[in-house]
């Protein structure tokens, strides 16, 4: 038992919700080192004192020119104080301060005379931006607001700005078919009023504090709120206060819009995945191609060569060094199969000198070629490429995918020729100012390292990625989906995410209370469910129950294998094989009487992933080829599911044929909190057949074991099981 | 036997008032002025002290304070506390809330607010003023202990119970003031509206002698109704709503 579910379970509980806003907030203060704005004056003091000094010569001959300024004291005797100016004397250069220096003040002090009441509002943007940018120092203010009439926590800064009826939650729903959970919104409607201005860290100093309400404030001053995190905390209000009863979920600031008609504002979250909207894998480059990079510079049979010479043919290149730093290879006799880079080239005899020794002197019977091994970009595009690391890096060009061993500057190269025409793409020839687009390529990676690369370059850390469920995933389901691929065009990084779920029949949804994003491949279960949900518990007239015909098949294929990185992907003759599954029973006339097809292209798998391929769409048809149920409900605070968990269902709106109530194991797929009550949504996750698990050891036979080491799998010489039940399928 | 008080003016309203000492964050003394109860003003050391200068004497007869639990002490002064100091009136929180403690009305230029002893608490609301006391009792319809939970109950599929939310308890009233004087509606009342009961929080007790534990912070309506009768008298009409304690 937790303080929160203690709560839950009273009969009456005081409902709460209080929104966090992490918005930028300078750590400077205005004047005082490292920022360096608003300084009037600054010296050494001719001469000390208590409550008046002398500033130095050089500082203002006009009477009052520094009253209401801060003169803070920075070095020397009395350091690191500051007081309000409340009188000077541009004469004596003398300065009369509001509260006496203690200590006091000397010939020593160094000082700054400040303009505070014009000071900044320790905001970057805005309306009043920051008047030092570059010695910014981020910080984060969090502002908090709660429900209207929630007892506020004493000493917490909490203005019950929120609407009763305010928040407008658009729930994450994990999705099987889209892979990729529809993203959460969440909407927060607030009121505004005229309040101090406490975000003003210089109010005292202001000779008219700042006026107007309280939002169309804050909105002129952080423009740049989006992004932002953001924090909506629900519970239960107790007593002594607890936050124990709070659940806290995490989300970035999407927007704050209005003031509205009603003058309220409305803070729009939005959940972390949504990162992935914003993002594009592989970043989009602008590099373009100084020259242009010939397909093969030269290619024909040799006219001899030496130990460490080729002569190419009487139609090469004339001009000396034409071919310096590129690479000659054999193709065919004697001498086949080197390569070795050109270091110098004798235009007039056609001879090109290697680097190092050929192992087999070329002679007249070998064909070679001449090929490029670097090309450049435009200064400072080069930036925009990665170093190649441990992994290998490439670019598009036109229809070539191409590896490049190093980055110098503004330049890429390659060891050899080999490193040309990636990924099932064919060298051509480019031409100058031809675009250099980046790829994003996997070799041989476990998929969850692909998922982990795709949230990671689309925004989402490892902070907020569960690791350990995404590696479980990945041990139980997918160890036969190693991925190799090329991605060589920009995409939204959440539709190649989705696009990858989707392959692997993984759903994946940003969990805001775990503030996680979460992963669960839709195979069978092994396990209990962990929760039992009954007309006990649903709330009353709020179940709403739907079989999904229309996601029912009857056949279930995957073409994969494509033929190249950059070949169209819609077209099926860019696929070398596929993998299909047909239920014709269901097909058939007595049955259902209809074809219901899911055909999918992967560019994920290869031949390489072909068991995988043929597994999945087989269970996809055994998951799909009865319609799945869909249960809209509503339960009491006391009966919180958990977004994602797996839940047994009786209810009397799914019966079995003799209309008694069916138990149906079923998954949480969305959860809204509301406050007076949970919205949740759970759909069937039945398989058609009977999955087994290999069991460990010490396993008893079927006839002895319970029902939960029925779950592993037994063989069965019939149809059924010894007691009547369906045998285990195995696929 | 007291007559309803409208608690708003306040003398720490009168000018800058100074702390002894400010916690760090945001616990800005001037918070303490604005009849919010979710904007704090804590001290960093015990005692503390905060105190205006009114430029010339004011009066004052009332204590209210809304903080955590703690003693307050109301005092005045005619030299800023250098040999006059006088106390009017403790109030003392056993837990976080609101407290009002009348006393009887006494003018200095220096006012002040100690807290003497115990850890720092926060505090949210001090005012020092004078009361603004209705002429007339109030009519009989008036209760200061209705209240009005806002929430939701939940029953499930059989019919059965499962629970109940509530979101907070809301206490609205009517002030109706009959047969008042037509000149202290116009010249008190009227004003005292425009200042500050229209537009900010105050403290409302129907019977601050008998019952000052029935004071509320509340805001009022949109509305201010002075409908007149025959002659100098009038009635007063104000709709008033805060939460229930």
């Amino acid at each position: 038992m937790s303080a929160r579910s203690d709560a839950q379970k009273a009969h009456e509980r005081s409902w709460g919700a209080v929104l966090e806003l992490d918005l930028d907030y300078c750590d400077n203060t205005y004047g005082v080192d490292p920022c360096t704005a608003g300084r009037l004056n600054s010296g050494t003091l001719q001469s000390g004192g208590t409550t008046t000094v002398r500033l130095a010569a050089g500082a203002s001959a006009v009477d009052d020119v520094y009253n209401g300024m801060t003169l803070r004291s920075t070095g020397g005797t009395g350091s690191g104080q500051e007081r309000k100016v409340i009188d000077y004397v541009g004469a004596t250069r003398d300065a009369t301060v509001s509260v006496a220096f203690s200590p006091a003040l000397d010939g020593t002090t160094t000082y700054n005379v400040i303009d505070r009441p014009n000071g900044c509002y320790n905001v970057f943007e805005g309306d009043s931006p920051c008047q030092d940018p570059d010695n910014y120092v981020k910080g984060v203010k969090t502002l908090k607001f709660c429900t209207r009439g929630m007892p506020i926590p004493p000493g917490e800064q909490v203005r019950p700005y929120v609407l009763t009826n305010g928040i407008s939650p658009t729930a994450t729903e994990i999705s099987t078919a889209k892979g990729l959970a529809a993203r959460s919104q969440t909407s927060v409607e607030m009121v505004d009023e005229p309040a101090r201005d406490d975000l003003d860290k210089y109010i005292e100093d202001r000779v008219t504090p700042a006026g107007g309400t309280y939002w169309p404030r804050l909105l002129a001053r952080n423009p740049n709120a989006a992004g932002r995190p953001a924090r909506l905390r629900q519970g239960y209000v107790v007593t002594p206060w607890s936050w124990d009863t709070f659940q806290t979920e995490l989300y970035i600031i999407e927007a704050l819009r209005g003031p509205s008609k009603q003058s309220t504002v409305t803070a729009v979250l939005a959940d972390l995945v949504k990162l992935l909207d914003r993002t594009m894998i592989p970043a989009p480059t602008d590099g373009k191609l100084l020259a242009d990079l010939a397909a093969v510079s030269d290619t024909g049979t040799a006219r001899g060569g030496t130990l460490n010479t080729i002569v190419l043919r009487e139609k090469a290149s004339p001009e000396d060094d034409a071919y310096n730093g590129q690479e000659a290879s054999i193709l065919e006799n004697t001498g086949a199969g080197q390569r070795l880079v050109i270091s110098d080239y004798e235009g007039a005899t056609r001879t090109a000198t290697v680097a190092v020794n050929w192992q087999v002197i070329p002679d007249t019977t070998s064909t070679y070629e001449v090929t490029p091994l670097e090309f450049e970009m435009a200064s400072g595009k080069g930036a925009q490429y990665p170093s190649p690391g441990a992994e290998p890096e490439y670019v598009r060009l036109g229809d070539e995918v191409l590896r490049y061993g190093t980055k110098t500057g503004d330049k890429l190269s390659w060891p050899d020729g080999s490193f040309r025409a990636q990924f099932g793409t064919a060298r051509a020839d480019h031409k100058a100012k031809d675009i250099v687009q980046l790829c994003r390529a996997w070799h041989d990676k476990p998929l969850k390292t692909v998922a982990q690369n795709i949230l990671n370059e689309g925004g989402v850390v490892d902070t907020y990625i569960d690791l350990t469920q995404l590696a479980k995933e990945d041990t139980d389901w997918l160890s036969l989906a190693r991925i190799t691929t090329c991605i060589a065009d920009p995409e939204k990084s959440s539709e190649l995410y989705a696009d990858l779920l989707k392959d692997v029949m993984m759903m994946s949804w940003w969990h805001p209370v775990e503030q996680k994003t979460k992963f669960k491949v839709d195979m069978p279960e092994l396990g209990a469910a962990s929760f039992s949900l009954t007309d006990h518990q649903l709330m009353l007239r709020e179940t709403d129950a739907q079989r999904l015909d229309e996601e029912r098949i009857t056949r279930a294929a995957v073409d994969f294998d494509l033929v190249s990185a950059t070949e169209d992907r819609k077209k099926r003759q860019n696929f070398r094989t596929i993998e299909m599954f047909i239920d014709a029973v269901r097909e058939g006339p007595n049955s259902f009487n209809d074809v219901r097809q899911d055909l999918r292209q992967s560019r994920w798998f290869t031949a390489a992933n072909e068991i995988l391929a043929k597994a999945n769409v087989a269970r996809k048809l055994r998951r799909l080829g009865v319609a799945p149920w869909r249960v809209a409900h509503q339960l009491d605070p006391r009966d919180e599911l958990v977004l994602g968990q797996l839940a047994d269902l009786t209810t009397r709106k799914i019966v079995d044929a003799a209309g008694q109530p069916k138990l149906v194991r079923c998954r949480v797929m969305k959860l809204v909190d509301r406050g007076s009550h949970f919205e949740a949504q759970v759909r069937t996750t039945g398989f058609e057949k009977r999955y087994g698990f290999i069991a460990p050891n010490g396993q008893a036979n079927f006839s002895a074991a319970s029902d939960a080491e029925k779950v592993y799998a037994y063989i069965s010489n019939g149809a059924t099981m010894s007691d009547g039940s369906s045998a285990y399928l195995i696929s | 036997m007291a007559r309803p008080r409208f608690l708003y003016d306040n003398r720490f309203a009168d000018a800058t008032p100074v702390a002894s000492s400010t916690a760090a964050g945001d616990f800005n003394v001037a918070n303490l002025v604005d009849f919010r109860p979710y904007t704090w003003w804590k001290p960093s050391a015990i005692p503390a002290t905060v105190t205006v200068d009114s430029g010339s004497a004011k009066a004052r007869d009332f204590l209210l304070v809304y903080g955590e639990a703690g003693t307050y002490e109301a005092r005045g002064s005619t030299d800023n506390f250098s040999a006059s100091n006088v106390l009017l009136a403790t109030a003392v929180l056993s837990a976080p809330g609101l407290k009002l403690v009348p006393f009887a009305s006494a003018s200095h230029r220096y006012t002040r607010l100690t807290i003497p002893s115990g850890s720092a608490p926060a505090v949210a609301i001090a005012v020092i003023g004078a009361a603004l006391e209705a002429p007339v009792y109030l009519e009989g319809e008036f209760n200061p202990i209705d209240r009005r939970v806002m929430g939701q109950s939940n029953r499930n599929e059989n019919g059965w119970p499962l629970g109940r939310i509530v979101y907070f308890e809301e206490w609205s009233a009517r002030i109706f003031l009959q047969n008042v004087a037509w000149s202290w509606a116009r010249d008190t009342l009227t004003p005292a509206w425009k200042a500050h009961l229209r537009g900010s929080p105050f403290g409302f007790v129907w019977e601050a002698d008998l019952y000052p534990e029935d004071v509320r912070l509340v805001s009022s309506g949109e509305s201010l109704r002075i409908p007149h009768r025959a002659g100098s008298l009038c009635d007063v009409e104000i709709e008033i709503e805060g939460v229930a304690p």
